[in-house]
């Protein structure tokens, strides 16, 4: 098949990923970042529409189906998977960079995916890879949780496959359409696989358990494309389904008041992928036009800062090898490029004026308003509170502030900085020039994010926040040890059912195997001379001769009878000579 | 911090707080807390301790627990 614009660049990202481990280990770098540019150029040259279509048995699979909302996903995406292959030139390792493809492929074949069968296999692609890259940081707990993490995700899979199944059975057709059913199983199965992936609260609990523990470069990829990628199919599938205001809801607070109690760094992040993704998982709920556009967005502005929030928490990491609140300090002096490169992402997230947060959350906190949630509006300002407590505040000043604990970092790759200042520009960019980003949603955009009233509600947020921080710092230093999320119910419980299912079992086989071996010993032995039972005597083992008269005796009988008959006989001869 | 940077915060809480009551109002549309003029700076300080107390006490309460937890045995 011929490249041309028609190519879906799911199968560009899967064509480089089996190619790059073939190339020389100098060239793989270079390849690792022109691969994702040539699909970014191809999702922007595709024509809308249907693209490539496969048969499969009896049905039709639309692998690559162009619109409007696909091709905004696609471009971030595949531009995320370009800045961040930039932040990790350094690495060498042809599995990782393998990896990272592969599960690039995974998230743009969803993307671009037109049917429910397609959709699922590169849905299940994305799982596999994503868990290499937790596996691949090569310490114990990361190969733990990259299991849980593993686990988790087959587990929603399969609920999305059996939602999938259902569906296709109920309705006898496999694209991808609004699901509308709200008495369907196989909508609710397929809403719960996808609530996995997008890590809604209570099965969110992988997210803040994997991320912190996986590689520098890989947590940059994790935390761009899965849950982003749920956010699409939501979008796509449930908007308007009330139940996801309130769990978005929910979501952005709850990841906002667990990043309070997180004391490593990049578990704050991963907690506020939870909350963010909340914002956008409200906005599929809303439903209107507003609030699809506002959470498409959100998702990609998000992409860009939390990417270059990971890569700045990334970069203390490798470069100190710390990452908890508790043994970081002082680093102000030692790097201020990577503090202010974070710093971006930092006002970003936390929703500043002239950074992509600001012109994006405020479209579905805007959309919330309009559609007549007012109380949701008002919870969701909270958490926008709470972003910039922990990610804005908090995390900078517990990591480049604070108590000077006395860290010599070494110097970060170069690349790290220009992955970093590459996402930088993007999160002004749009912050500057919202139209770039509004020109490129599913629908006209009727949103002016710089009004007066908006700019002076934010900074009256942001400012008396900083207050409020200021007075309680203290309280907010890091604390050694970890904090209970939902994963007890499946962590804790491990030991029990390693108890009772393993090693109670396996006592209690044991048990029974002796028990067991015994009986048969004393069975076989008692076989040996059943005549135990009734009488004490005849030894151990049945022997006839015990009941049978000695062979002496037998002699002796016969002699005697001998004897006898040879006494009468002389008796009975004596007799007849006497008369 | 120093003095500089504690003075341009001032100035900037002063203006935000300014701008709260140079907004424009339309009563008929508005929500209620709009029109309030510092109700977003109330907000944020009392909703930043909110959730600053909520998770500490929850993370004191139960939440906490030592490094070791799940692999004391």
């Amino acid at each position: 098949m011929p490249i041309d614009a028609t190519f879906p660049p799911a199968l560009v990202m899967l064509a480089g990923a089996l190619l790059l481990p073939l190339l020389p280990r100098n060239y793989r770098s270079y390849f690792s970042l022109f691969i994702p540019l040539i699909a970014l150029v191809l999702v922007w040259l595709a024509p809308s529409g249907v693209n490539l279509t496969l048969e499969l048995m009896d049905y039709k699979l639309v692998v690559y189906k162009v619109d409007r909302l696909s091709r905004i996903f696609g471009t971030i995406f595949a531009l995320i998977t370009l800045i961040g292959a930039l932040f990790a030139f350094h690495v060498k390792e042809a599995a990782k960079q393998t990896a990272t493809l592969l599960y690039a492929a995974g998230a743009l074949g969803v993307t671009f995916a037109g049917d429910l069968i397609t959709l699922f296999v590169f849905w299940e692609l994305m799982s596999l890879p994503s868990t290499y890259l937790i596996w691949a940081r090569g310490v114990r707990e990361s190969e733990k949780a990259g299991m849980r993490y593993l686990m988790f995700h087959v587990f929603g899979g399969g609920l999305l496959f059996a939602g999938i199944l259902l569906h296709a059975g109920e309705t006898g057709g496999i694209l991808i359409e609004q699901l509308t059913d709200r008495n369907a199983l196989s909508s609710w199965l397929i809403l719960a696989g996808v609530a996995v992936n997008a890590a809604v609260v209570p099965l969110h609990a992988w997210i803040a358990d994997a991320y912190p523990k996986a590689t520098v470069t890989g947590a940059v990829f994790l935390s761009a494309l899965t849950t982003k990628t749920a956010v699409y199919v939501l979008l796509r599938m449930f908007p308007g389904w009330e139940i996801l205001i309130f769990l978005g809801v929910l979501m952005a607070l709850y990841g906002v008041v667990f990043a309070v109690l997180a004391n490593d760094i990049r578990e704050i992040l991963a907690y506020h992928i939870i909350s963010q993704v909340g914002y956008m998982v409200a906005g599929a709920g809303i439903g209107t036009e507003l609030a699809v556009n506002g959470a498409t967005a959100h998702a990609f502005s998000h992409i860009l800062y939390k990417a270059l929030l990971f890569m700045g928490a990334g970069a203390v990491l490798h470069t100190t090898g710390k990452s908890k609140l508790t043994e970081l300090g002082g680093l102000a002096k030692k790097q201020p490029l990577i503090l202010w490169l974070y710093m971006i992402g930092a006002f970003s997230i936390s929703g500043f004026p002239l950074f992509n947060g600001f012109i994006s959350k405020s479209m579905v906190v805007a959309a919330a308003g309009e559609a007549n949630y007012p109380f949701a509006m008002l919870l969701m300002l909270l958490a926008s509170v709470g972003t910039f407590l922990s990610v804005g505040i908090k995390l900078p000043y517990f990591t480049w502030y604070g108590e000077n604990r006395g860290l010599i970092p070494l110097p970060p790759p170069r690349n790290m900085y220009l992955g970093m200042a590459a996402a930088s520009f993007f999160c002004l960019l749009h912050g500057i020039m919202p139209g770039l980003l509004y020109d490129m949603l599913p629908y006209t955009v009727h949103f002016a994010p710089y009004t007066f009233s908006h700019v002076v509600e934010t900074s009256q947020i942001l400012i008396f926040t900083f207050a409020a921080f200021w007075i309680f710092r203290k309280r907010l230093a890091g604390e050694a040890g970890i904090t209970l999320d939902v994963d007890w119910f499946y962590r804790r419980p491990a030991r029990w059912v390693q108890r009772v299912f393993v090693e109670d079992l396996e006592t209690a086989f044991n048990k029974v195997e002796t028990l067991s071996m015994d009986i048969v010993g004393k069975l076989s032995l008692l076989s040996k001379n059943p005549t135990l039972i009734f009488t004490k005597s005849g030894g151990k083992y049945f022997s006839p001769d015990t009941y049978r008269p000695a062979i002496q005796t037998l002699i002796l009988l016969v002699l005697f009878s001998f004897v006898l008959i040879s006494f009468w006989g002389l008796l009975s001869h004596l007799l007849a000579v006497t008369k | 911090m120093n003095k500089l940077r504690w003075a341009l915060l001032a100035i900037a809480a002063i203006v935000s707080l300014w701008g709260g009551f140079a907004t424009p109002h339309d009563s008929a549309h508005d929500a209620w807390w709009n029109r309030i003029p510092v109700f977003f700076a109330l907000f944020g300080f009392f909703g930043c301790i909110l959730i600053i107390f909520f998770a500490k006490s929850l993370g004191k309460l139960f939440l906490r627990k030592g490094e070791d937890y799940y692999d004391a045995d």
